[in-house]
C-alpha cells in the first residue's frame, strides 16, 4: 500500500485544529503520568 | 476515496497527534525534573573521608545508620561531612546510603518542644502533624536531608517528588541559619 500524501496533507491542513486539541490533550496526559524516581 | 476510509484516517491522525503529545509531555517533564535533579546535586556538599563519624557523640539513630553503612559493599557508601546543629547533636553524618536509607527520626523533640515547620513554604498543618509521627520536628532535620533522606519521606508521604519542588531542605537551611 501506498501512502496517499496528498490526502494526508490536505488533512492536516483542513484538521490542523483538532489535531493541535488532541495534541494537547495528550501533552497534558504525558505530563501528568510522569512520576519522579525514588533516588 | 471512501467515506470510511476518510473517517478512517482522520481518526489514526488524531490518534497519532495524542500520541505524539504524550511522549511529548512525559519526555518534557522527565527532562524538567532530571535538571532540577542536577541543580540539587551540584549544590551538595563534597564527599569527604570516613573519619567524620564519631561514635562516642552520635545519637543513637545516627549510629544505627553508620552501622548499616558498614555492612553494605564498599563501593556503594559516601560518606560527607555530618551536619550539626546549633545545639552540637549530629544531625545526620551519612549521605549517599542507597534506597533503604532514612533520615534521623527522634522519638521526642529536642527540649521537648517542636519546631514550626509550617515556617516552610508548602508544609501546611497536615503535613507538619505527618513530620512530627515520622520523627521529624526540628528545621535542622530537614535541612540535613541527603537524597536519598528525601526519597524516603517522600515514599513515605507519598509526596512525588514535592519535597524537591518546594525546595524544603533549602528552606529549612536557610531558616535554621536565621535562629542561629
Amino acid at each position: 500500500m501506498t501512502m496517499n500524501w496528498t490526502a494526508l496533507a490536505y488533512l492536516l491542513v483542513a484538521y490542523w485544529p483538532y489535531l493541535a486539541g488532541a495534541a494537547l490533550i495528550g501533552l497534558m496526559v504525558g505530563w501528568r503520568s510522569f512520576t519522579p524516581p525514588n533516588t | 476515496m471512501t467515506n470510511l476510509a476518510h473517517i478512517a484516517e482522520t481518526a489514526l491522525l488524531l490518534l497519532s497527534a495524542y500520541l505524539f503529545g504524550c511522549i511529548v509531555g512525559y519526555g518534557l517533564r522527565r527532562v524538567l525534573h532530571a535538571a532540577r535533579g542536577t541543580r540539587q546535586t551540584a549544590t551538595a556538599p563534597v564527599p569527604v573521608a570516613p573519619a567524620v563519624v564519631e561514635p562516642r557523640r552520635v545519637p543513637s539513630a545516627a549510629a544505627r545508620l553508620a552501622a548499616r553503612v558498614e555492612d553494605l559493599p564498599p563501593s556503594l557508601p559516601k560518606l560527607r561531612p555530618a551536619t550539626t546543629s546549633p545545639d552540637g547533636v549530629v544531625v545526620a553524618a551519612v549521605a549517599g546510603v542507597p534506597r533503604e536509607g532514612r533520615p534521623m527520626q527522634l522519638t521526642v523533640p529536642r527540649g521537648g518542644a517542636a519546631d514550626n515547620l509550617k515556617q516552610i513554604e508548602g508544609i501546611g498543618p497536615k503535613i507538619e502533624a505527618s513530620l512530627y509521627a515520622l520523627g521529624i520536628f526540628h528545621l535542622g532535620q530537614i535541612a540535613g536531608w541527603s537524597k536519598a533522606d528525601i526519597a524516603w519521606v517522600d515514599a513515605q508521604l507519598a509526596f512525588k517528588g514535592r519535597i524537591l519542588r518546594e525546595r524544603w531542605v533549602e528552606q529549612a537551611r536557610e531558616l535554621s541559619r536565621a535562629v542561629a
